[in-house]
């Protein structure tokens, strides 16, 4: 009886009276967030104005507050004075931790986003500028790195007989002379394993020196690297 | 003479089209408008309609350029398509990209500016300072004013280089350009 005379309603997910609505959102068989309140009050609003039992109305009023008061309730935050510190302390960790994922898949779009605007080129952008000699056309820069760290790294830190102090500018020489000789040699013949620590760095630096001077630069060849002159 | 040959609209999307070609930043609309009433007295929706129209007319054209709304105002930037040629010539253009942890501090700051340092740090957990000095010399963020606490700490927002660098046309717009992106994943 009571059915009968209370308004329908037809959502989404629900059709029927508010007071089932109600019911089922108290019991959480329904999620109040699924459920257009919106779209409800325009509903309730329209059957409202053919209603002439005041009762009737009433209780979709009712129904309708007491919908709108529990999303809202549940849209705020909750009150934490009921939990425990520990269980407080818990919540605000895991919050944190969400918003934080949260913002890190944001920094991921971001720089997606920002890869995309790299294909779009505004009026005077940088004119096209003459490169600086680097010598390291046809390998990485990274990979370059990695090749002299892990020689570095392998090279025994001393050697047991008292090495000379190496210098720079002798080294120069010694590589310009042999490119004048050879034009092109593999690079881990200069840079060979049994030099010491010391030694390398010393050879790496002159070939960097040579390098800036654009008087030797770094070739590849079928995955081997040489070392060569600069008209090679 | 020429110039009598033209409409009025004609004339005025000429203007605009020098304009915007003369400049390598955003223009916005009222700075378009300030310089174009000067001969032709025209309210913005006017002239919104006029940029629109010319748009329109590069579309059908074919052109390898476009004008664009971006960080309050308007720019000619080339189209995507023609980014794989575009590139050769540009290769060093935009320097190195952000790092992770920076992208991580500006989408924080993208999103809940005004903010502290200290507030920015609570999300992230880790200090920020690193990252925070190096997006201020980039000038993706500025220091917007203090927030009326106990020592006053600055609050950082976004600034329109924010907006250039990543192509939008004001922050209201960071969510849903970030929802596209999401979507071509």
């Amino acid at each position: 009886m009571f059915a009968e005379k209370s308004l329908l309603f037809s959502l989404a997910h629900f059709e029927g009276p508010l007071h089932l609505l109600l019911h089922l959102v108290q019991k959480e068989e329904i999620d109040l967030y699924e459920i257009a309140l919106c779209e409800l009050a325009a509903q309730l609003y329209t059957k409202l104005e053919g209603v002439e039992n005041i009762d009737q109305s009433a209780d979709a009023m009712e129904g309708m507050a007491s919908l709108l008061l529990l999303k809202s309730q549940r849209l705020l935050p909750q009150q934490t004075s009921e939990l425990t510190e520990e269980e407080s302390v818990r919540k605000e960790i895991l919050q944190q931790l969400m918003e934080y994922c949260q913002f890190r898949e944001t920094a991921k779009l971001l720089t997606l986003r920002e890869a995309r605007q790299m294909a779009f080129f505004p009026r005077g952008a940088q004119p096209y500028e003459e490169k600086i000699a680097t010598g390291l056309d046809e390998i990485s820069f990274t990979e370059f790195q990695k090749i002299i760290q892990n020689l570095i790294l392998q090279a025994p830190p001393h050697k047991i007989i008292q090495e000379e102090a190496w210098q720079v500018a002798p080294k120069i020489e010694w590589l310009k002379k042999m490119i004048s000789l050879k034009r092109a040699v593999p690079f881990f013949e200069v840079f060979a394993q049994e030099l010491g620590r010391l030694e390398l760095i010393v050879l790496f630096l002159a070939l960097l020196e040579l390098m800036k001077s654009d008087e030797l630069k770094i070739i590849r060849e079928n995955m081997d690297l040489y070392i060569c002159g600069k008209n090679v | 003479m020429k110039q009598s040959q033209i409409t009025r609209e004609g004339h005025i999307k000429q203007i605009l089209e020098a304009l915007l070609f003369s400049s390598s930043e955003a223009l916005s609309l009222a700075k378009l408008r300030e310089i174009i009433q000067h001969h032709y007295p025209l309210s913005s929706r006017q002239l919104q309609q006029l940029i629109e129209e010319l748009q329109a007319e590069y579309r059908i054209q074919g052109r390898s350029f476009q004008i664009e709304e971006i960080a309050h105002g308007f720019l000619l930037r080339t189209t995507e398509e023609m980014a794989p040629f575009v590139e050769l010539l540009h290769q060093d253009r935009r320097g190195e990209k952000l790092s992770k942890a920076g992208m991580e501090v500006l989408a924080i700051i993208g999103f809940r500016s005004p903010i502290t340092k200290s507030e920015i740090e609570a999300i992230r957990g880790v200090d920020c300072s690193g990252s925070l000095s190096s997006l201020l010399e980039r000038g993706l963020i500025e220091s917007i004013g203090r927030k009326e606490v106990v020592g006053r700490p600055l609050l950082y927002g976004v600034t329109k280089k924010f907006l250039s660098h990543f192509g939008l046309k004001d922050i209201t717009q960071l969510n849903t350009a970030l929802m596209q992106s999401a979507g071509e994943l």
